[in-house]
């Protein structure tokens, strides 16, 4: 994976400082080079700049500045349109010493100037869909923007920083790429008493709790708040608490002092169970893997227990001091997500009517009539600016059910002839479930090859991969299509998807048929995975649970 | 010694590959094969980290050898 770093002033590229992103394959662009798009073929995964503000303002002159912002950004604007493949992070330093001096008065040029720029900057990223933005100086803030710049250092080898600056910088980037690539959590896992709130419920009384506004009371509150805002930004809470679960309701139904309110929650396990076994039944119960599930319980037992059963669940060890709670949970990295849709923030209100549909559902006696009875709504949508964000996300984090996990970008959904994208959505009386799934198809010589077949997991249940697969056939016979044709790649996490291969018609294409049909020629551009199986589906088979749909 | 110890440590962080060297007072940098203008400069750093002080910017290219850079720091 290719990491290119571009900079307005010198960075000591070579000394150690950096080796932290040596496994990224790191490349620095000439100095000073922070436009320069030759040299890189293949856009590069990420592209990032460090902008010196410093560097390219005239520190005296505040007009002149304005111009040459302007054009600054307009040069940004331009870099980002030409590389919509990369995502560009931009790490912007608008620290002067100058503005220190200068900035008694709000209206003085130099600090509209920096916010200018951070501003603009911002306004890209809320247009562009690849483009990210960090204030450095907030970064730098922490250790002392004194301790992070030398101005030595810059007059004897035009580096703005300090090997400390240099180094909170190679760290910060590193965070930011790991945030992009490693596998984020989604779940969020709570004790109650001390946790929550301070005191034991079951033995004190709803009353007795301390949560508020002084004290102790107060750092749990404000412990709440950060939940809250992580809760608002697409993660979903999960109580796991061992308690009896009248009084846990009863405080998140009515204790005033909650910030946390009954409908933030989607799942409750509050019983006397041990949590890992809770912990298994929730996962069922949303469809996620517990690698997704970051564990934050005061009760160090608890916490050894879980760490043991799942290596791969985050177990948080609390601070000592309670006041640093909240604080320690927005700088938790694992959540972070630079790119939150409007599907995100359905989350909660979806998988809370997939813990009732689950509930439900087991309790049915007949499955089908319960899933008539939901009269679901499932209807193909074509892909458009509006829900292209969805159909890439869907793309690239869908796992489970996922026909070839081949990852696909903004670009490979714009239409071009005999192409077809569709994005499928999803009501039912349990609510709007957004936009679920996704197919992407090419039609060439009587041949249909279907390349793109992704269910969201947390919709798994509702058999609509079933329709889904009734309606490319349908569509394949309107088109006149002879052969419908699927790619398939296992992976080691879509045991989901070969399931459902199984249990329909599909036939393995061996080898001669490839050649016969000449498949390898037509469909040159997108087959040409090693791994991947071609496996036809008879247009005259039958497919099972359409009745659901009727 | 105290002294010593705390400049071979500046040493390795930029030349890994320097062997111990029993005297260090003798040492030129451009002695050192992978010496070059960025690593004496982050030479200097490293030290100025250890020592928790600052060379002058006059000073940064005077200083040849670890016997310079030794006068340096006992200057102040």
């Amino acid at each position: 994976m290719k990491l290119l770093i571009r900079s307005t002033s010198f960075l000591m590229n070579d000394i150690s400082y950096w080796n932290n992103l040596k496994r990224y394959n790191l490349k620095f662009a000439k100095y000073n080079n922070i436009f320069q798009l030759d040299g890189i073929k293949n856009n590069p995964p990420f592209d990032i700049t460090i902008l010196f503000l410093q560097d390219f303002i005239e520190n005296f002159n505040g007009e002149n500045n304005k111009k040459k912002i302007n054009k600054l950004s307009k040069l940004i604007e331009r870099k980002i349109s030409l590389q919509k493949e990369t995502n560009h992070i931009f790490f912007v330093s608008s620290y002067s010493y100058v503005n220190v001096i200068n900035s008694l008065k709000f209206n003085d040029i130099n600090n509209i100037n920096r916010n200018f720029l951070l501003k603009s900057l911002y306004n890209f990223s809320k247009k562009y869909q690849n483009i990210f933005v960090v204030n450095l100086d907030d970064v730098f803030s922490l250790n002392g923007l004194k301790n992070c710049f030398d101005n030595r250092n810059f007059s004897m080898l035009r580096c703005r920083l300090s090997l400390e600056g240099i180094s909170i910088l190679a760290t910060k980037i590193e965070e930011v790429i790991n945030s992009f690539i490693k596998p984020k959590k989604k779940v969020l896992l709570l004790d109650c008493d001390n946790t929550l709130w301070g005191g034991v419920v079951g033995e004190e009384g709803p009353e007795k709790i301390q949560l508020g506004q002084d004290g102790i009371g107060l750092a749990f509150l404000n412990f709440q708040k950060a939940i809250k805002k992580l809760k608002d930004s697409g993660i979903i809470l999960s109580i796991l608490s061992k308690n009896n679960e009248k009084d846990i309701k009863n405080i998140f139904k009515t204790h005033k002092g909650m910030i946390l309110k009954d409908k933030d929650i989607t799942s409750y396990k509050v019983n006397w169970n041990e949590k890992s076994d809770n912990i298994k039944n929730l996962s069922k119960e949303l469809s996620l893997d517990p690698n997704s599930f970051v564990f934050w319980d005061d009760n160090p037992i608890e916490r050894e227990k879980v760490k043991s059963n799942f290596p791969n669940i985050d177990v948080i060890f609390p601070d000592k001091e309670i006041s640093n709670w909240s604080k320690q949970l927005m700088e938790y990295a694992g959540f972070s997500k630079y790119s939150i849709t409007e599907d995100d923030l359905k989350k909660t209100q979806q998988y809370k009517s997939r813990s009732i549909f689950i509930d439900s559902k087991s309790n049915a006696k007949n499955e089908a009539l319960f899933l008539k009875k939901l009269k679901i709504k499932p209807k193909l949508i074509k892909i458009d600016r509006s829900n292209i964000d969805r159909a890439v996300q869907l793309s690239n984090k869908t796992n489970q059910f996922n026909f070839n996990s081949k990852r696909l970008n903004l670009s490979d959904f714009i239409k071009t002839k005999n192409h077809y994208n569709y994005l499928l959505r999803l009501k039912d009386d349990l609510g709007d479930h957004g936009y679920i799934g996704l197919i992407s198809f090419k039609i060439s010589k009587n041949l249909m090859l279907v390349d793109q077949l992704v269910l969201s997991c947390r919709i798994l249940g509702r058999y609509s991969e079933y329709w889904l697969l009734n309606q490319i056939k349908k569509i394949a016979k309107s088109k006149k299509v002879k052969n419908l044709i699927f790619e398939f790649i296992k992976t080691d996490k879509n045991q989901v998807a070969c399931k459902f291969i199984e249990d329909n018609d599909f036939e393995n294409l061996k080898k001669k048929e490839i050649s016969n049909l000449n498949l390898k020629k037509i469909f040159k551009k997108f087959l040409n995975k090693k791994k991947s199986e071609l496996l036809n589906l008879k247009l005259d088979c039958k497919i099972k649970y359409l009745g659901i749909y009727e | 010694m105290n002294r010593d110890k705390k400049l071979l440590k500046a040493l390795k962080k930029v030349f890994p590959k320097l062997k111990n060297k029993n005297n260090l007072g003798k040492l030129k940098l451009e002695q050192i094969k992978e010496w070059d203008s960025l690593k004496h400069f982050h030479l200097l750093l490293e030290i100025e980290k250890e020592f928790n002080f600052r060379f002058s910017t006059d000073s940064f290219n005077k200083v040849k050898s670890i016997k310079d850079i030794i006068y340096e720091i006992q200057k102040k």
